[in-house]
């Protein structure tokens, strides 16, 4: 990775699916001293140009997979995502894949332009909301693979029967992995596991009728 | 209240709670030939673009002071994309209602439309709001109760909370499953949240 040197600018481009955010994060990254925002451009020619890509959730996760265009965990542009989605699986699953920072709406400007000038020092940087959050997570044991299945059939309100059939595992089976759930969220009873599920964003709740692809 | 000569550009005050919204509504409004961003708190704006929280004291505060002061049109720009809020906000006197992924153009129109004093949706949540109407509302009641569910709370509690009879509980919540045509109250509740009929973002943790 290429160390940065503090007295050089960082060089800064966006790349954001909402017009209206990337024309904000602009506006906000140009106003900074010892940044350098790179004009608009397609992922490619910042690739080229760029030590930060701010970008969205989508496309960052496409760009650090290299679905896009060949993407170098070490020599590419470091990518710090802003998006309005703060759930848990969402922010696991971007540092994941390789994303450097994570910062959602309600961010300050001078909390974007530490996060990018972290993210081009090779660090990781997550909004004070978003660390807040994943806090709060480490203290709640961990739901295995297979109580997590079980809980997204009970959010898309399912019966233990139900459950059974869809996992090809016995009713008596869920049942022990629902009490399991209950004890480790603390909760008692099936709704409330659901509802605590949706607010942690520890389930991907289906969006029939989402506004946001 | 609205001046409307054709000399004077119209007066639009951004005052948003996140930073990049608003560094972009001020960006978005920079060279409008018929509006202008003002900073000037003294003097009454044409229209203030506002994030959802303060478009609803806005609203309130326009409600309690009568007719007595010039006010100004409301603009609500927001990710808050739940049916329950964009009623809440039209109902309270807000005018005009878009969500933060609407593009520049819409943006402008909806300055503009709001300023000749019309209401604006985003089409998004037009259409979703016309689907809304071919689907059967609930009543306040059940609403109540349909809250209590997604609290987690069982039908004895929730009868406590509501200072009504188990028997009448059990009644709300098959009428509310009959409504939104799901079997299981676990189901309503997901339902629920997902068409935005209940408010669940105080339980959210930020």
């Amino acid at each position: 990775m290429k160390p940065i040197d503090p007295n050089e600018f960082v060089r800064v481009g966006v790349l954001h699916h909402r017009p209206l955010v990337a024309l904000g994060l602009r506006a906000i990254l140009d106003a900074e001293d010892g940044m350098q925002l790179q004009p608009s451009g397609s992922l490619l020619q910042l690739q080229a140009s760029c030590d930060v890509i701010v970008c969205d959730f989508d496309t960052g996760i496409a760009a650090a997979r290299g679905a896009l265009v060949p993407w170098s965990p070490t020599s590419s542009p470091r990518l710090l995502v802003h998006t309005e989605s703060a759930s848990e699986q969402h922010v696991r699953h971007a540092l994941s894949v390789g994303m450097h920072g994570y910062v959602v709406p309600g961010t300050s400007a001078a909390e974007i332009a530490l996060g990018v000038r972290a993210v081009a020092a090779g660090q990781r940087y997550l909004s004070a909301a978003i660390a807040h959050r994943l806090a709060e997570s480490l203290s709640h044991a961990a739901l295995t693979p297979r109580e997590s299945d079980v809980l997204a059939g009970l959010s898309g309100g399912q019966c233990n029967k139900l459950i059974a059939r869809h996992l090809g595992i016995s009713v008596t089976t869920v049942k022990a992995h629902v009490n399991a759930i209950m004890k480790k969220m603390s909760v008692d009873s099936r709704t409330r596991a659901v509802c605590v599920a949706a607010q942690r964003g520890l389930v991907r709740v289906p969006q029939a009728h989402s506004l946001h692809p | 209240m609205l001046n409307s000569s054709p000399i004077s550009r119209r007066r639009v005050r951004v005052q948003h709670s996140d930073a990049v919204i608003e560094a972009g509504l001020r960006a978005a409004f920079a060279h409008q030939s018929d509006f202008e961003a003002t900073d000037d708190g003294a003097a009454p704006a044409d229209l203030v673009v506002c994030d959802f929280t303060t478009g609803l004291a806005l609203a309130q505060a326009h409600r309690q002071q009568g007719d007595t002061q010039p006010r100004s049109r409301l603009l609500i720009l927001t990710g808050q994309d739940r049916e329950h809020s964009v009623r809440q906000a039209l109902q309270g006197g807000v005018h005009g209602y878009l969500l933060t992924g609407a593009s520049l153009e819409e943006l402008l129109d909806a300055v503009r439309t709001v300023l000749q004093g019309k209401r604006f949706v985003s089409s998004e949540l037009a259409a979703r709001m016309a689907d809304s109407m071919t689907r059967e509302v609930l009543t306040a009641r059940e609403t109540q109760v349909l809250e209590q569910l997604a609290t987690g709370n069982g039908n004895k509690e929730v009868a406590r909370r509501l200072g009504i009879a188990t028997g009448t509980v059990k009644t709300h919540v098959n009428a509310i499953m009959s409504k939104l045509a799901v079997t299981s109250r676990t189901h309503a509740v997901s339902v629920a949240a997902q068409r935005g009929l209940v408010d669940l973002s105080h339980r959210i943790l930020h």
